[in-house]
C-alpha cells in the first residue's frame, strides 16, 4: 500500500515539475503604421525597383504587407549642388513595384561619385532621403570551389564550397554587401547576411588587402551544403554606405531579438524622412544605391 | 484585517498601487508603467478549526499582470522580415493576472503527552492555473515565419503533497 502511494506521488509530481510553455493570444494594438521604402538599387544597365508596402502588426502573417500603389517616387541626381538632370520618375509595375530601365544609349544611368535624393510623394505624406552612389570591388581575382572534409561543425557534409578573392578598396571606409547567388536563386538566410567593412568585420585598421575569411569563405557558403557539379555560382558585391552597414546589424540584431531574455524592441532609423511632422504614419525601410561587380562560375571537376 | 477568534480565523490584506518610471530617452521622455507595476494586490487566509483532530485552510493570491514590451508591427524589406516597435512604448503589455488557491486539512493525532505527530493533506494551485512567470514574443516560431506570444509558467499546475510532522519532548 506504501509501495502504491510513493510511486502514484512520484507520477503526479513528477510531471508537473516541468516547466510549461504554451502560445498565447496577445493583443498589441499597431498604434502607428510605417510607409515601409525597398529602395536598393544599383547602377547596372536592367531595371531598377523600388518597392512602398506598408507596416502590418506583429502577429499577422509576414509578406501579407499592403503595396502602397498611388505614390511619385523621383529620384533626382543632386551632385554639384543643384539638380543636375531631370529626375527619374519611377513608374508603378504593380504590387508595389515602382520600376525604370535606364537607357545608356541616351546617358540616362546612374553615375559613379553622384549623390542623389529619392523623393516619394504617398497619400498627404513626402518622404526624402539621400544616398551617394560609391564605387565597389574593381579587383575580383578569381571564385573558386575549395574542397573540404565533413569533420564534425560547422562543416557536416565533405564536398565542394565557394571562396572568392577579391580585394578592398584602398581607403578606409568601404562597405560591401555580398550577395550570392546558386542556380539564380539568392541565398536569403537572415543570419548568414554578409556584409563588410573594408576587408572585415570592424574598423581594426584592414584596408586594401584580400577579404578575410569569413567573408570570403564563410559567408558564401549559407546553410553550410555543399555545391555539386553543374551549378551556378554567382557572388555580387554591392558597394553600401556606412549607414547601410550599422543598418543590416541593426535588422539582423531586431530579427534575432526574442525569447525569455530579449531586450526592448527598438526602432531601426530609416534613412529617409518624413517631411510633415503632422503625420499619422512613420517610416521604415532603407534607400541605398549601389556599384555592383560580380563573377560567376559552373561548379565543375 | 484581521479575525482571530472563534472557529474561523484569518485575514484579508489588499493593496492598490500604481508605479511607474521616467527616463530620459525612453518612451519618448514620458511616464511608462514600471516593471513591477501590479495594480491589484490581495492576499485572503483562512483557518478553520472543524473539530479536535482536524484543521482545514485555505490561502487565496490575487495579483494584477506586470507589464512588458512587444513590438508592435513588422515588414519585410529585401526579403527579410524585420520586427517594428512602432512608436517606441514602453511596456505596452500586461501579462494576464496571477491567481491561486492553496487548500490544506491537518490531521493531528496525539498519542501521548511526549509525542505529537500530523499529517499535512494540502493542494498548491487547486484549480491547476497557468500563472505566467513571463509572456515573451518569438520571431519566426519554430520556423513558421509568424511570431507568436509564449506564455512561460513555472510550476504551472496542481501540485498536490502530503506531508507528515512530528515532535516530542
Amino acid at each position: 500500500m506504501k509501495r502504491l502511494i510513493y510511486i502514484s506521488l512520484l507520477l503526479i509530481l513528477g510531471g508537473n515539475f516541468s516547466a510549461c510553455e504554451d502560445i498565447v493570444q496577445v493583443d498589441v494594438q499597431q498604434k502607428q503604421k510605417k510607409i515601409v521604402v525597398d529602395a536598393f538599387i544599383d547602377n547596372r544597365h536592367q531595371t531598377q525597383t523600388i518597392r512602398l508596402t506598408e507596416s502590418i502588426p506583429f502577429f499577422d502573417i509576414p509578406g501579407t504587407e499592403p503595396p502602397l500603389t498611388t505614390a511619385t517616387v523621383a529620384l533626382i541626381d543632386t551632385t554639384g549642388g543643384g539638380i543636375a538632370a531631370p529626375p527619374i520618375l519611377f513608374r508603378h509595375d504593380s504590387m508595389g513595384y515602382y520600376r525604370w530601365t535606364p537607357n545608356p544609349a541616351t546617358g540616362d544611368t546612374l553615375k559613379i561619385g553622384h549623390s542623389y535624393a529619392l523623393l516619394i510623394v504617398e497619400g498627404s505624406d513626402t518622404l526624402v532621403g539621400g544616398a551617394t552612389l560609391e564605387p565597389t570591388i574593381s579587383r575580383i581575382d578569381s571564385l573558386r570551389t575549395v574542397p573540404v572534409e565533413g569533420n564534425g561543425p560547422p562543416f557536416i557534409d565533405t564536398g565542394k564550397y565557394c571562396e572568392i578573392f577579391a580585394y578592398d578598396l584602398p581607403g578606409f571606409g568601404n562597405y560591401y554587401w555580398l550577395k550570392t547567388f546558386r542556380n539564380d536563386t539568392f541565398l536569403n538566410e537572415i543570419n548568414q547576411l554578409n556584409i563588410s567593412q573594408d576587408m572585415g568585420n570592424n574598423s581594426n585598421g584592414q584596408d586594401g588587402d584580400l577579404l578575410i575569411y569569413p567573408i570570403r569563405f564563410s559567408g558564401l557558403n549559407q546553410f553550410l551544403r555543399p555545391y555539386r557539379d553543374g551549378e551556378k555560382v554567382r557572388v555580387e558585391i554591392h558597394s553600401i554606405s556606412r549607414f547601410a552597414y550599422f543598418w543590416f546589424q541593426l535588422v539582423v540584431n531586431q530579427s534575432n531579438n526574442g525569447g525569455l531574455f530579449a531586450t526592448p524592441p527598438v526602432n531601426i532609423q530609416s534613412n529617409l524622412f518624413m517631411l510633415n511632422q503632422n503625420s499619422k504614419r512613420g517610416v521604415a525601410g532603407f534607400f541605398n544605391i549601389a556599384a555592383v561587380n560580380s563573377i560567376e562560375i559552373v561548379v565543375k571537376e | 484585517m484581521k479575525k482571530a477568534t472563534g472557529k474561523l480565523t484569518g485575514w484579508v490584506s489588499y493593496t492598490l498601487s500604481r508605479s511607474e518610471r521616467k527616463s530620459p530617452g525612453i518612451n519618448d521622455n514620458e511616464w511608462y508603467a514600471s516593471r513591477f507595476d501590479r495594480l491589484h494586490n490581495l492576499y485572503i487566509v483562512a483557518q478553520y478549526k472543524y473539530n479536535d483532530k482536524w484543521d482545514l485552510a485555505a490561502n487565496f493570491v490575487f495579483s494584477s499582470g506586470t507589464p512588458t514590451t512587444f513590438y508592435t508591427g513588422q515588414y519585410t524589406i529585401q526579403g527579410y522580415n524585420v520586427p517594428d516597435a512602432g512608436t517606441n512604448d514602453r511596456n505596452n503589455v500586461r501579462n494576464p493576472d496571477y491567481h491561486r488557491l492553496d487548500l490544506s486539512a491537518t490531521y493531528t493525532k496525539r498519542k501521548s503527552k511526549k509525542w505529537e505527530s500530523s499529517w499535512v493533506f494540502s493542494v498548491y494551485n487547486a484549480y491547476n492555473r497557468r500563472n505566467p512567470f513571463s509572456i515573451y514574443f518569438q520571431n519566426n516560431y519554430e520556423n513558421t515565419g509568424l511570431n507568436q506570444a509564449i506564455r512561460f509558467s513555472v510550476i504551472g499546475s496542481i501540485v498536490p503533497a502530503i506531508s507528515y510532522n512530528f515532535k516530542w519532548n
